[in-house]
């Protein structure tokens, strides 16, 4: 009995120290698996934010151009976009100002999204009426083929003139 | 990025400029929307799984327009980045906090 107990009390043991193992284990996979997942998820924010990167560096000419042409624009009609006085006058006027226009041309450019998205929908709509309009006239052109009397073609088949419902039968 | 003292010195586009100022900003945007719709498309096809897609979104919110001086122009060409996004299925609407500024000109 002493002997059993021993068996039974040592594979107990063993079975915690697997339990434990075993756990560890899962954590160290799953541990693993979020490091890997923070790893691809790092390296696609690098993908983004080297994208905007290369845009800013192309925008760099396009940009001093636009400002220049801006300032110019502002200088002609007497404004000096630095001045002092210029800006305390704008300043209480600029934050309404612009948050207005910021949300106009938000809504210019959802409706110009909303444009394009109309246009693919119709274009592949267009696409789609056209492959279907090829598929009914082929099914009719087959109905139609399908419903022939062969017979009545070449010297061996029945004289239309025997036929009176056949078209042109009495003409 | 940008330089601070350069962002303050210069006064953004604002509703008392001239109607110039806004043909030459509107030509600009659109120099933009070229530019970002094609990098949009290609973070989308580089990006499997919907949350690599909002991180590189994210990453690329906070920094495209970084070196515009100009605060209304910068907040509008991130406005049309993130609706870039969006338009293509994209869910920028929760950007990492703190690295994007103007983040409540485009964020609804």
């Amino acid at each position: 009995m002493g002997a059993l107990a021993g068996v039974a009390a040592g594979s107990s043991v063993a079975s915690a120290g697997l339990g434990i193992l075993s756990s560890v284990m899962g954590g160290e996979a799953t541990q693993a698996a979020d490091q890997y997942q923070a790893g691809v998820l790092t390296e696609k924010a690098q993908i983004g934010q080297a994208q905007a990167v290369e845009v800013n560096a192309n925008a760099t000419m396009r940009l001093n151009q636009s400002l220049g042409n801006i300032d110019a624009v502002r200088a002609a009609s007497g404004d000096s976009p630095t001045s002092p006085t210029t800006a305390a006058l704008r300043r209480v006027t600029t934050s309404n100002a612009d948050q207005n226009k910021a949300i106009q041309i938000g809504n210019i450019l959802s409706q110009s999204e909303m444009d394009v998205a109309g246009a693919n929908y119709l274009k592949s709509a267009g696409s789609f009426a056209l492959s279907q309009s090829v598929v009914a006239g082929l099914a009719g052109a087959a109905g139609t083929i399908g419903k022939t009397n062969f017979s009545s073609f070449g010297p061996g088949g029945t004289p239309a003139s025997s036929n009176p419902t056949q078209i042109g039968a009495l003409y | 990025m940008l330089d601070a003292q350069q962002a303050a010195a210069r006064l953004p586009v604002h509703a008392g400029d001239p109607p110039e100022v806004f043909v030459e900003q509107a030509r600009l945007l659109a120099w933009y929307s070229e530019h970002i719709g094609r990098d949009v498309e290609k973070i989308i096809a580089q990006c499997g799984s919907a949350a690599e897609q909002r991180v590189a979104a994210a990453a690329y919110l906070a920094e495209i327009g970084s070196n515009i001086p100009d605060r209304t122009i910068r907040a509008t060409v991130r406005r049309l980045a993130a609706l870039k996004f969006r338009t293509l299925g994209v869910d920028v609407q929760h950007p990492i906090a703190g690295q994007c500024e103007d983040v409540e000109t485009w964020v609804h």
